[in-house]
């Protein structure tokens, strides 16, 4: 169970380009944080350092007891994502397996869960999704919003406290963007913990419990949606929500 | 006609050579993929030694030719001391240089998989070698299929260079059945045919997978 996220100052660079530089933040349980931000301000690379997909140079990441830091090995990290679901843009599937497989595969080799079982969980997570009858298909059979709500059945399969969300929608056709935000908006009401990348506006603003915006590698304001949207603080919150609302 | 009866006489040494010649693919093809598929994983790590280590096998048993290394392995190691049965000599070499091959084929096959099927492996917890074993490698496997079976064909009719180092697979028995009988031409012609046999299932085998891939789209 994971009671909080505690990210402190933690910077990180590729060669000579910083990506993050000194960002802080605290998620609570059952909170829904959405981070937002002009391409290149670091939210992705920050969603990654999270779960050490991404090393950070510095600073600490605390989840409840475990802590991630720059020495944070692969296995230690294993541990710190058993409780952590992610959510790719690219969806991420394994086009060899099938839905059934896709979704069971950690309970199969983690768990070692017998079939009957595994069967109960992925039918549900799939009425869960909307997908019931897809449970057959291969990946390169369904549309991207199809492999996305699988993506997301598969992040749901080791009950996790807390998933984490990489632009989840910016693969997928306008149409399809839809049916991807009604899964997490089911997922949020039904408490589950989110740190979500997106640049669906009107999703941070009807679901986050609160807006993170970021520009340059720093968090440069966050607060309710209410505060962000209608009254933002810095002009370059101004700057950004105007440019991307227009549009 | 005459020349027909004439090598249909000796077909138990034609068929003898047929039968060592299709063992002795088969051990390499085994045994090489095999160890190619080690080769390949084993590159893949961080140990920056062993990586040196696999390259330097990798290189020497494709940038020599088959032929010397098959001399070097049964004379040349005669010579060291190490007394191999031809056999022996044959299988040993056939697999090295089979895995060195393969071990190519499957590693630019593994380096095409997209980062993203790691991260996502990662994120439900696989451990490594589950990584592997259940993600990376059955889609290896399934995009280099049609060039290891490529290899697979050549590398079968390759073994008639162990006939040169005096290993009696088929094209050596079939000399002996020319000079028995006198009739190059016609016993060459069985030989080409017996080759083809030997080859069709894994023609076949590409046929049919390519069908059954094209239908089921990934």
């Amino acid at each position: 169970m994971i009671d909080m996220i505690k990210v402190n100052d933690i910077y990180k660079s590729y060669g000579d380009n910083s990506v993050l530089k000194g960002v802080s933040m605290e998620i609570k349980n059952g909170e829904v944080v959405v981070v937002i931000g002009p391409s290149g301000s670091g939210k992705s690379t920050f969603l990654r350092c999270v779960n050490h997909l991404e090393k950070i140079d510095s600073g600490e990441i605390y989840i409840d007891d475990g802590k991630i830091t720059k020495k944070t090995t692969e296995k230690e990290a294993i541990k710190i994502r058993k409780n952590m679901g992610m959510v790719f843009q690219q969806f991420n599937l394994f086009p060899h397996k099938t839905v059934f497989e896709n979704i069971s595969i950690g309970l199969k080799y983690i768990k070692k869960m017998p079939k009957e079982e595994m069967m109960e969980i992925v039918q549900d997570l799939l009425n869960k999704v909307g997908l019931p009858d897809k449970i057959n298909s291969y990946p390169g059979e369904l549309s991207g919003g199809q492999q996305q709500r699988i993506a997301i059945a598969r992040a749901l399969a080791m009950n996790p406290d807390c998933i984490l969300f990489d632009e989840p929608t910016s693969a997928l056709d306008p149409e399809v963007i839809g049916e991807i935000l009604d899964v997490m908006k089911k997922l949020a009401k039904d408490g589950m913990t989110m740190l979500i990348v997106t640049h669906e506006m009107r999703f941070a603003r009807e679901v986050a419990d609160r807006v993170v915006v970021m520009q340059d590698g720093n968090i440069i304001e966050e607060g309710s949606p209410e505060e962000i949207f209608t009254n933002p603080k810095e002009e370059r919150t101004r700057k950004f929500l105007s440019a991307v609302l227009e549009h | 006609m005459n020349s027909w009866l004439a090598i249909w006489g000796f077909r138990s040494m034609l068929l003898e050579g047929f039968l060592i010649t299709v063992l002795l693919s088969v051990i390499a093809i085994i045994g090489g993929t095999i160890l190619g598929m080690i080769v390949a994983v084993g590159y893949t790590g961080k140990n920056k030694i062993l990586r040196a280590i696999l390259t330097i096998y990798v290189e020497i048993f494709r940038g020599s030719p088959l032929l010397l290394q098959l001399f070097i392995g049964y004379f040349g190691m005669a010579y060291l001391g190490f007394e191999l049965s031809i056999w022996e000599a044959c299988i040993y070499i056939m697999i090295l240089y089979t895995g060195a091959y393969v071990s190519e084929i499957i590693r630019s096959g593994i380096e095409s998989i997209p980062k993203g099927q790691y991260e996502a492996a990662k994120c439900i917890g696989l451990s490594k070698i589950d990584t592997l074993r259940v993600i990376i490698l059955p889609q290896t496997f399934k995009k280099v299929k049609f060039t290891l079976i490529g290899f697979f064909i050549g590398l079968t009719k390759d073994t008639t260079i162990a006939s040169l180092v005096g290993f009696n697979e088929l094209l050596k028995q079939s000399k002996l059945v020319i000079n028995a009988t006198g009739y190059p031409l016609q016993v060459y012609f069985v030989v080409g045919a017996l080759f083809f046999i030997m080859c069709l299932p894994l023609s076949k085998f590409a046929e049919k997978n390519s069908v059954k891939g094209a239908s089921r789209a990934v």
